[in-house]
């Protein structure tokens, strides 16, 4: 009832006709060497880090991570972990570090776009695994750096049909909430890595 | 929680009796302002993305009620309950038995100014629901029993040292602590609980994406992704003028929706919501709430252009040295004035404004807000609900100015005494002016009196203009 | 040119001598200047303030003052009455006689810079001056671009005045924050504005320029009355005055 009521209000509106802009030609191209030069300093100032080095940087680092008795949680093929998702996301509130891969990465603001798909194990899937971990390790691969926002949504296109959920990641969570100071870590993962493989 | 019914000068004037606190909160907002400028003068097609979603913005506003159906169209297909809210009141029962239905005794929730308009929380915790705020700012407030100061920084009125005492108090951290690090980490401790013990979490909505089903909700915290991704049930709530047609829109306004709040590339986590997690279920509440009301003017339209970047607040002369508290809106600043003003039952906030534009410039959706208060003005005058004793001395000073005789014999009088006048045209010019500055040195004649002793040669007369005195 | 000089009831009544030295200027580069008789006030504190009703008078003696008077241009050293005067004679007078009139209306700045543009000084001046940047001029009149917008720079006062011999130029911090007056607004928030004019003119002050310099009398006298309460080492003068000084 109120929809329509609603939609009604909506037909008294005093708004004028704009046409839809043109949105195609907006963005930039850039060089490979361009793209990666641009993430790491753009990711820097999202405070994350672009480590390098692989994935054979990255299992080393794991292997050591696990060696030190350290949770982590993998959802990269090939990447060692010591924990599986399980029905309860509550459950993830233990893991120190989640391997996590991302379906691309932004140059212009070091966010990395991740998504459902991703986040699943077997049969268990579980949207909070990058927000509940204490520490973040991403992984994207190198062909997969956009220059921009607009590139981003045009490489995500229509969404495929299955997609519940996606999230860009820029950076571990953070605030400035008291008196304007940047402190890392608010309720999110406390830190972020991102291997370009 | 009460605001006190006062004038936005009062309010103001209260607040100015602390200068240091005055220069330090306006100093704390300018800080912003300077990392937006560096952030968007980092972009050389900023200027254009500005036009652009002001484009979209008044594009999707023109079609608002087809692309309100599509939206739920493609939500309903994935699943999402679409449900429609006419005002705030029906917003908070349709979230109450939602809430109701499964059973929600602990709702955590994230940044909405929507819910905040609705006034939400103390609905749901009248009807026995905790309703935790889980932003560190909104936390903080709502520790301290206040409404948001700012929309996008809502404690920024807050010294570390007042946010330690009051952690001290409810959450126990030790006293005298006040390292923003440190009270921080007791938060994310404090609300980490929260979010592990939560039985349903509400999110507000920055983007709705048409073309998809879908919300986008931005945050730096990842407490909208904490709670939104804990519990079985999810719940979303969107003002009707948050849609966007398609993902290629969102682009355009997520680049500039962090680089004009904080100076921020992009904001940490831009979530994008389609459908219920596995077993679970999501619901989208729409509300109207005056928003297809102000639409039928298409000036007041205009405002729900606006992103809530909280741009405008930052650059906002007045808003920096008046305080979040002193409008009579749940939204402060110009964007408040804009789409809150009627909450204002002074009817002054529209007067808390030196139409200087800065903001209008600021905005990265060109919502034209001097000219929204502008008319907001106008629209008082034309009721009869002027503030300030306007309504009996603006006709006085109307006559005043019109009448040549009236102003020169009026003015030379005030420039011999500066003094003599009645007080209703005094009041424009001593009153006020005299108590903070001295009053303008008095010259010997006017322009117009020294051109007729030293230049007749100069002076002309319209035609149109001798019929003389009316 | 012929111009006809618009002196907004400000100047006219409390500030002469901004009309003095603007008459003095536009001689000086060799133009012909007359003085409409009858100018009253643009309407700007009433539709300011949302009366409109009010502000029709005043305006439309204004306008008539200058309907069918032969001239090129008509000059006003004042952004912010120009601005008002413009939108108010157009919602009140939708006229072909009132647009003729509103076609030539020019702001000093916006005349000397872009109809009969000032391309040489005669006079050095070794004055430091600290801009005052106007709110009304720069983000309704296009005098300077805003620190706010992110296309291209331009500043029409700056362009004028630097191309005086001696002049050094600055800015006082936030440069083109609102100095505060607002017309009605210094007196209906009389803290907010006393504030906004206290920390304008101590930034102009910490320039240690000797002028703080502008196209608005109106900001340019908040200001005064803020330095002189303060005893402020500045002092302010209209653009006019400076060019005066040079020409």
């Amino acid at each position: 009832m109120s929809k329509q009521a609603i939609l009604d209000a909506l037909k008294t509106s005093a708004m004028a006709d704009v046409a839809m802009p043109e949105l195609k030609s907006i963005g930039n191209q850039l060089s490979q060497v361009e793209l990666e030069s641009r993430l790491e300093t753009n990711l820097a100032t999202v405070a994350g880090k672009l480590e390098p080095g692989g994935i054979e940087a990255l299992k080393a680092h794991t292997q050591s991570l696990m060696a030190q008795g350290k949770v982590v949680l993998s959802l990269v093929d090939g990447v060692p972990g010591n924990r599986e998702l399980t029905a309860s996301p509550h459950a993830l509130a233990d893991v120190d570090f989640a391997v996590i891969p991302g379906e691309l990465a932004v140059a212009e603001n070091g966010a990395v776009w991740v998504t459902e798909a991703a986040l699943s194990q077997g049969e268990q899937a579980a949207r909070i695994a990058p927000f509940i971990c204490e520490n973040l390790l991403l992984v994207v691969r190198r062909d997969a750096i956009v220059a921009d926002m607009h590139q981003a949504m045009g490489r995500i296109g229509k969404l495929e049909d299955e997609l519940g959920f996606g999230v860009f990641i820029a950076g571990p969570s953070k605030t400035a909430d008291i008196e304007q100071a940047l402190v890392v870590g608010a309720h999110g993962a406390c830190s972020l890595a991102l291997y370009l493989i | 929680m009460e605001r006190k019914v006062q004038t936005h000068a009062k309010a103001a004037e209260i607040f100015c009796r602390d200068e240091s606190r005055v220069d330090w909160h306006s100093k704390a907002l300018w800080v912003l302002r300077e990392k937006r400028d560096r952030a968007a003068g980092s972009l050389p097609e900023w200027e254009e993305l500005r036009a652009l979603g002001s484009q979209i913005k008044l594009h999707t506003l023109s079609h608002l009620g087809q692309y309100l159906e599509t939206f739920e169209a493609n939500c309903l297909k994935r699943g999402i309950q679409v449900h429609w809210a006419k005002d705030g009141a029906e917003h908070n029962r349709i979230a109450l038995e939602i809430l109701r239905r499964h059973q929600v005794k602990k709702l955590v929730k994230s940044k909405s100014m929507l819910t905040e308009e609705c006034h939400l929380n103390p609905f749901l915790e009248g009807h026995g629901i905790e309703v935790i705020d889980t932003d560190l700012g909104e936390r903080i407030i709502q520790l301290n029993h206040q409404p948001p100061s700012h929309i996008v920084v809502p404690a920024i009125h807050m010294k570390k040292e007042e946010v330690g005492e009051l952690f001290h108090d409810k959450l126990g951290t030790p006293k005298g602590q006040s390292d923003p690090t440190r009270l921080t980490r007791a938060a994310r401790a404090h609300l980490r609980e929260q979010f592990l013990s939560a039985d349903a979490a509400m999110t507000g909505v920055n983007m709705a994406v048409a073309s998809e089903g879908a919300v986008i909700v931005c945050t730096n915290e990842g407490n909208a992704d904490m709670g939104a991704n804990l519990p079985k049930l999810q719940l979303h709530s969107m003002g009707i003028d948050k849609i966007v047609p398609d993902m290629d829109s969102a682009a355009v306004l997520l680049r500039m929706l962090a680089r004009n709040a904080t100076g921020q590339p992009i904001t940490t986590y831009s979530s994008l919501y389609r459908g219920a997690k596995a077993g679970g279920e999501m619901h989208i509440i729409i509300v109207d709430n005056g928003r297809s009301e102000m639409m039928r003017d298409k000036i007041l339209g205009e405002a729900l252009k606006c992103i809530r970047c909280g741009g405008c607040l930052n650059t906002c002369p007045v808003y920096r040295r008046s305080g979040g508290y002193s409008y009579g809106h749940t939204i402060p600043g110009p964007i408040g004035i804009a789409v809150g003003a009627d909450e204002d039952e002074t009817h002054s906030s529209p007067w808390a404004c030196t139409l200087c534009g800065s903001c209008s410039f600021v905005c990265p959706t060109k919502v034209p807000l001097d000219k929204i208060i502008f008319h907001r003005r106008r629209l008082y005058a034309e009721r009869g609900s002027l503030p300030y004793g306007k309504g009996s001395y603006m006709p006085l000073v109307g006559r005043f100015m019109a009448s040549e005789t009236l102003l020169n014999t009026g003015m030379a009088a005030a420039r011999t005494a500066l003094a003599i006048l009645p007080h209703s045209l005094l009041k424009p010019m001593s009153g006020a002016w005299g108590k903070y500055r001295e009053l303008p040195t008095a010259p010997g004649s006017s322009f117009e009196g020294w051109l007729k002793k030293n230049r007749p040669e100069l002076l002309v007369k319209s035609t149109k203009n001798s019929k003389g005195e009316n | 040119m012929k111009i006809a000089l618009f002196t907004p009831c400000l100047v006219n009544q409390m500030m002469p001598e901004v009309a003095v030295a603007t008459l003095s200027v536009l001689e000086k580069l060799g133009h012909q200047v007359i003085f409409p008789q009858g100018q009253t006030c643009c309407g700007q504190p009433m539709t300011n303030s949302g009366c409109f009703n009010e502000a029709k008078n005043t305006t439309m003696k204004l306008l008539n003052a200058f309907k069918g008077v032969e001239c090129d241009a008509i000059v006003c050293p004042a952004a912010s009455c120009l601005v008002a005067a413009k939108e108010n004679f157009h919602e009140f007078d939708k006229s072909a006689e009132a647009k003729a009139v509103i076609d030539k209306l020019f702001e000093l700045t916006e005349f000397l810079h872009d109809v009969a543009p000032v391309t040489a000084f005669r006079r050095p001046l070794n004055k430091k001056l600290s801009l005052q940047l106007s709110c009304h001029g720069i983000r309704m009149l296009d005098l300077a671009a805003p620190t706010e917008y992110m296309g291209p720079r331009y500043n029409k006062m700056e362009a004028l005045l630097s191309r005086i011999d001696g002049v050094e130029i600055c800015y006082p911090e936030r440069r083109d924050e609102c100095c505060g007056f607002g017309g009605t607004f210094s007196v209906d928030e009389g803290s907010v504005s006393a504030k906004m004019g206290k920390d304008k003119a101590q930034a102009h002050a910490d320039t240690g320029a000797d002028y703080a310099v502008g196209f608005d009398p109106s900001c340019l006298m908040h200001l005064d009355g803020t330095i002189r309460r303060k005893g402020l080492a500045i002092e302010t003068r209209h653009l006019a005055q400076i060019l005066d000084l040079a020409l």
